[in-house]
């Protein structure tokens, strides 16, 4: 029997336009910085300070992939094809692991900051390695937790 | 009293868990792999069970036992020459059909055979039946169900073992080849019969078998007997390809008809892992998610090393300054303090790094992954005029050179092989990396990690172009069609992981200890003599040499330093950092050093990007070189890619170094 995906369908489309966006945007910005070109200062600091997207170039387009993969699971499933649900799943696990490898790459300077009272990171705050990264990933792990009996699907 | 001994042999496909049921029995440390290559030479263990002494004896993986790659004959030879009691074929339960390839040669063998039906785990959750009774009735041997990674049915494993070799009686079951084919079997046989010595020492049946398929090895097994001219006549007399043919089609008749009635499959489920597949091995996004994935590993070997890096380092400073200031005369407190403490500890301080590498490639390797990187390049790889498995051992080359160069023998082409060998060189492994950690940071801040991996992207690329070019003009010819395993995905064991990173990091740390040392002592050595020079200044013995070779680097942007290092580092990559300290007069104080290096006019961003890029691709260290003239066995071979990296790396740092002053950089 197969279930209604109406859920994953949802998901899948949001987090595939929200990853895409969001890297896309790290891309260019991580483009511009390298040409020295710099964005209007709101908008720097918006994308900075309340989206959390730094500069990063090739971070972005890991972002972009990830969307990808979402949006690939999102037209497979809206077409009708059961299978598309390989790429939500897939699509929750690149995300979950590229969140680990930032919360892990925090956790250094964690230690730099609190062990050995590393001077160069003085003023350093968890915000400052807060990225889209980080707290999408947050939402994968919600959506993986939700449904992750449910990746077992009928032909 | 002592204990019975009883020797066995593993064999079976490559990706069946066959390394992992070596571990399980005998708890020995090894390297578990998911692919072919790993297991080339024979390992073995030893295991005390209810009174016996059982010695396990892992051989190569292999498809078959034909003789087209040196796995497939170092398996064989093993059994038919070292004769064990008793062998076992692990069989990966989820993969059954494939795998009764080989069961039906190691049959032909007549030899006590278990069949450990591994991985029924995997085959039962996608909806498997196995009929376990069937298949000892059909195969003629016994079976025992084991997941080796969960150490199940290992304790039934070793029963059946010590039951069989109380069992004296044989009695095999073999394929039957039609009447033609079987006639022609016979006579074989009778010829061989003739010649006492081979009759007792091979099985006659299956040398028969080999003999009417053209098999080479077997052939000069037979061609110092006296009854030799007889068998070429025979042969001569038929058609071998024909037949060879013929043997094949019927084993895969047999197959057919037996795997029925061993298995139903009952693929109503995807299940995970084929979930995954669709996915990684998708035709638009695998390379890109491979891509991703890699990067991803040598970001967070950059950014979570830091802190260890840093307490390793404060270790080691404090360890140079204390013996420093303690030790008369002044002279032996400037070789333990400078030279050895120094040199040393800046190898030391990129542990971190090593064994977090290490660790990642474990978790890719150990999950299945790496194995569907090679599938998804392989059309690649083959564009590019090298052989789908060369991937396999350019990945290992992220490791270390020398086990990749050797895992080049499960290629089975010379051409390939060679084209191969000669491009692993250029993959960049870990000894290169703390020269990457320590130009990348200090010179490109939150940039370096993404430095580090376009490292890492540039070795491929040009090892990549370098099989092309080699393939137009030295070593022509088109690459062998390949066979790829694509094992089920696993979650890996984090013991499996930890003792895989131990391992190779543990290597690391033995060169620090060894030749690192030895040759920080020669560098510190040459930099404190003639005997009053300042040290390491332009007047000591290894500023001479920077000097004289100076004037063929400087188009690169480096100085008699740099030059001094980068000689050095062709003992072993990670001298080049070590050496640095000594020349600078830092030892392992990485903060000084990069602060030395920042002040110093001769070395600039640009410069260290090129310099990093020369010592990614310049001439393979000693070690490497060694193994090189030892697979290729040709001191011409050898001599050339010496002298091919050099090369390269010259030109490519040429056109790092001046493009980029061109540029205005």
């Amino acid at each position: 029997m197969k279930e209604n995906n109406g859920h994953k369908i949802v998901f899948a489309l949001l987090m595939g336009a929200v990853y895409t966006l969001f890297g896309l945007i790290q891309l260019i910005t991580g483009f511009s910085r390298s040409l020295g070109i710099s964005a209007p200062e709101t908008l720097s600091r918006f994308i900075a300070n309340v989206l959390f997207i730094p500069p990063d170039a090739i971070g972005g387009f890991v972002l972009v992939l990830v969307g990808s993969v979402f949006i690939y699971g999102f037209a497979e499933l809206h077409s009708g094809k059961y299978e598309g649900i390989a790429y939500v799943y897939v699509g929750i696990l690149l995300s979950l692991i590229f969140a680990g490898i930032y919360v892990l790459a925090a956790f250094g300077n964690v230690l730099e900051v609190y062990l050995l009272k590393n001077e160069a990171f003085a003023g350093w705050s968890i915000l400052d390695d807060l990225r889209p990264e980080i707290y999408l990933g947050a939402v994968s792990l919600v959506a993986y937790l939700q449904w992750k009996d449910h990746f077992d699907i009928e032909n | 009293m002592e204990n019975k001994k009883i020797r066995v042999a593993l064999a079976g496909n490559p990706n069946v868990g066959k390394t992992t049921l070596f571990n399980a029995i005998t708890g020995s440390r090894q390297h578990v792999g998911n692919w072919p290559g790993v297991t080339v030479e024979k390992k073995s263990g030893m295991r005390i069970y209810k009174g016996y002494e059982i010695e396990i004896i892992d051989l190569p993986g292999t498809y078959s036992l034909t003789a087209y790659s040196m796995d497939e004959i170092v398996a064989r030879d093993f059994i038919i020459e070292e004769k064990p009691d008793i062998v076992i074929q692990i069989v990966d339960a989820s993969n059954l059909e494939r795998n009764l390839y080989l069961t039906t040669q190691l049959m032909e063998l007549e030899t006590e055979m278990i069949i450990a039906l591994n991985m029924c785990d995997l085959a039962l959750e996608r909806g498997d039946k196995l009929y376990l009774d069937k298949m000892e009735e059909i195969l003629a041997a016994p079976v025992v169900r084991t997941v080796a990674s969960k150490d199940i049915g290992i304790n039934e494993l070793l029963d059946k073992v010590i039951e069989e070799k109380n069992n004296e009686q044989y009695h095999g079951h073999e394929i039957g080849y039609g009447d033609e084919i079987e006639a022609m079997i016979l006579e074989i046989e009778k010829i061989l019969t003739e010649d006492p010595e081979l009759a007792d020492r091979y099985p006659l049946r299956w040398m028969s078998i080999r003999l009417l398929e053209g098999d080479a090895n077997v052939h000069d097994k037979v061609s110092r007997s006296l009854i030799s001219k007889e068998i070429d006549n025979l042969l001569d007399s038929i058609d071998q390809e024909e037949y060879e043919a013929d043997i094949a089609d019927k084993r895969y008749v047999a197959i057919n008809a037996i795997f029925p009635q061993l298995c139903t499959r009952c693929d109503v489920k995807l299940s995970k892992s084929d979930m995954i597949d669709r996915v990684l091995t998708n035709k638009y996004l695998g390379i890109p998610i491979f891509l991703a994935l890699m990067w991803g590993a040598f970001e967070l070997t950059f950014a979570f090393a830091t802190p260890f890096m840093d307490m390793i380092e404060m270790a080691f400073t404090w360890l140079a300054s204390n013996v420093a200031g303690s030790l008369q005369p002044e002279w032996l407190a400037s070789l333990i303090g400078d030279g050895i403490i120094g040199g040393v500890g800046a190898v030391l301080t990129f542990v971190p790094n090593i064994f977090i590498l290490f660790f990642l490639l474990s978790l890719l390797e150990g999950s299945g992954y790496l194995s569907r990187a090679a599938f998804i390049m392989d059309r690649l790889m083959y564009k590019i005029g090298m052989h789908g498995k060369s991937f396999i051992p350019m990945l290992m080359g992220f490791g270390c050179n020398v086990p990749a160069i050797m895992a080049t023998r499960s290629i089975e082409d010379e051409k390939d092989r060679l084209i191969t060998i000669l491009v692993v060189p250029f993959v960049s492994c870990g000894a290169r990396l703390p020269i990457y950690v320590l130009f990348a940071g200090t010179f490109f801040g939150r940039q370096a990690g993404t430095v580090v991996f376009m490292m890492y992207v540039l070795g491929i690329a040009v090892a990549v172009i370098s099989a092309k070019f080699l393939r137009s003009t030295v070593v022509r010819g088109r690459p062998s069609p390949f066979i790829m395993e694509m094992p089920p995905y696993r979650v890996p064991t984090l013991k499996t992981s930890l003792v895989h990173m131990w391992d190779n990091g543990a290597m690391y740390i033995r060169k620090a200890g060894t030749i690192i040392l030895f040759g920080v002592v020669v560098i510190w050595l040459l930099a404190s003599f003639p005997w009053g020079i300042e040290y390491g200044s332009e007047g000591s013995y290894v500023g001479m040499i920077g000097h004289f070779f100076e004037p063929v680097m400087e188009p690169l942007g480096f100085d008699w330093k740099v030059t001094v290092s980068l000689i050095f580092g062709f003992v072993a990559k990670e001298i080049v950092v070590a050496s640095m300290g000594v020349l600078y007069g830092v030892g392992d104080n990485q903060e000084a050093l990069t602060q030395n290096l920042i002040a110093d006019p001769a070395i600039t961003a640009l410069s260290s990007l090129s310099l990093m890029v020369f010592s990614l691709l310049y001439m393979p260290c000693i070690a490497t070189l060694g193994v090189i003239k030892k697979e290729t066995g040709s001191w011409k071979w050898t001599l050339f890619a010496l002298m091919y990296g050099i090369i390269v790396a010259w030109i490519i740092a040429f056109i790092v170094y001046q493009g980029g002053k061109l540029l205005g950089y």
